[in-house]
C-alpha cells in the first residue's frame, strides 16, 4: 500500500492544498485525494510533488504493508 | 463559481428532462394527427427550452474566455460535468463513470422488467427513461461528491 507525508511536510512547509496544487501544476481536489490515500498519484506527479518540497520522491511516498 | 455551475450535473439533468418533455410533447401531436398544432403550454415550454439553451451557450462561452485551460466544446460529445483538468479529476470521473456503468447493468434489466407490468405507452417508457436518467446523474453526482470532499 503507497503512503504518503505530503499532509504532514505541508504543514512543515505552512503551504495550503492551494499551495501546493499551484506549486505541482494540479487542483486542490487532487491534493486532498493525495493526502487522503484514496489515489495513488502517476509517478510524474508524485516526483513533482517531492520536487516542490525538494525532497527525494521515497521521502514522500513509501510503500508500507497492509498487515502493518 | 461558473466553472462549477457550468460543470454541474444539474445541467444536464435538467437538459435531458426537457428534451424528454419535448419528445412527449411530439408524440402528443403525432398522436392527436393534427401536424404543427402545439397546445399554448407546449408553446411557452419550447419558447423556456430556446431561452434556457440561449443562456447555456452564453455561459459557455463566457466561462471558455474566463478558464481557457478547462474549456467545454459546446458541440463536443464529452459531457460538461466531466473533470479533466488534471489526473485526479480524471480518476474521479474514472470512479463515477464506473458506478454508472454498475448501476446500469443492474437498473438497465429491472427496468425492462418493470415495463412488462405497465400498460404499454410512449408515456410510460418515457417516464421509465427519465428515471434511469435520473438514476444515473445521482449516481455520478454522489460519486463526484463523494470524492471531492477534501
Amino acid at each position: 500500500m503507497l503512503v504518503n507525508n505530503v499532509r504532514e511536510l505541508r504543514a512543515r512547509f505552512r503551504w495550503s492544498q492551494q499551495d501546493l496544487a499551484d506549486a505541482i501544476e494540479a487542483t486542490r481536489q487532487t491534493v486532498g485525494l493525495i493526502e487522503k490515500g484514496d489515489y495513488s498519484p502517476s509517478i510524474t506527479l508524485a516526483l513533482r510533488i517531492a520536487a516542490a518540497f525538494k525532497l527525494p520522491v521515497e521521502e514522500v511516498f513509501y510503500l508500507k504493508e497492509e498487515d502493518e | 463559481m461558473l466553472s462549477r455551475v457550468m460543470r454541474s450535473p444539474l445541467i444536464s439533468t435538467t437538459l435531458f428532462l426537457v428534451v424528454l418533455g419535448d419528445i412527449y410533447l411530439l408524440m402528443k401531436v403525432i398522436e392527436s394527427g393534427e401536424p404543427y398544432q402545439l397546445s399554448t403550454t407546449g408553446r411557452i415550454y419550447n419558447y423556456s427550452l430556446a431561452v434556457f439553451l440561449c443562456l447555456w451557450y452564453t455561459l459557455v462561452i463566457l466561462h471558455n474566455r474566463r478558464s481557457p485551460k478547462d474549456r467545454i466544446n459546446i458541440w463536443g460529445i464529452i459531457p460538461p460535468e466531466f473533470r479533466e483538468v488534471d489526473e485526479g479529476q480524471q480518476w474521479i470521473t474514472f470512479k463515477a463513470c464506473r458506478n454508472v456503468y454498475i448501476y446500469y447493468s443492474i437498473c438497465l434489466p429491472c427496468a425492462a422488467l418493470a415495463l412488462l407490468f405497465f400498460p404499454s405507452s410512449y408515456a410510460n417508457t418515457l417516464m421509465m427513461l427519465g428515471l434511469l436518467g435520473l438514476g444515473q446523474y445521482a449516481v455520478y453526482s454522489l460519486t463526484n461528491w463523494k470524492y471531492s470532499r477534501v
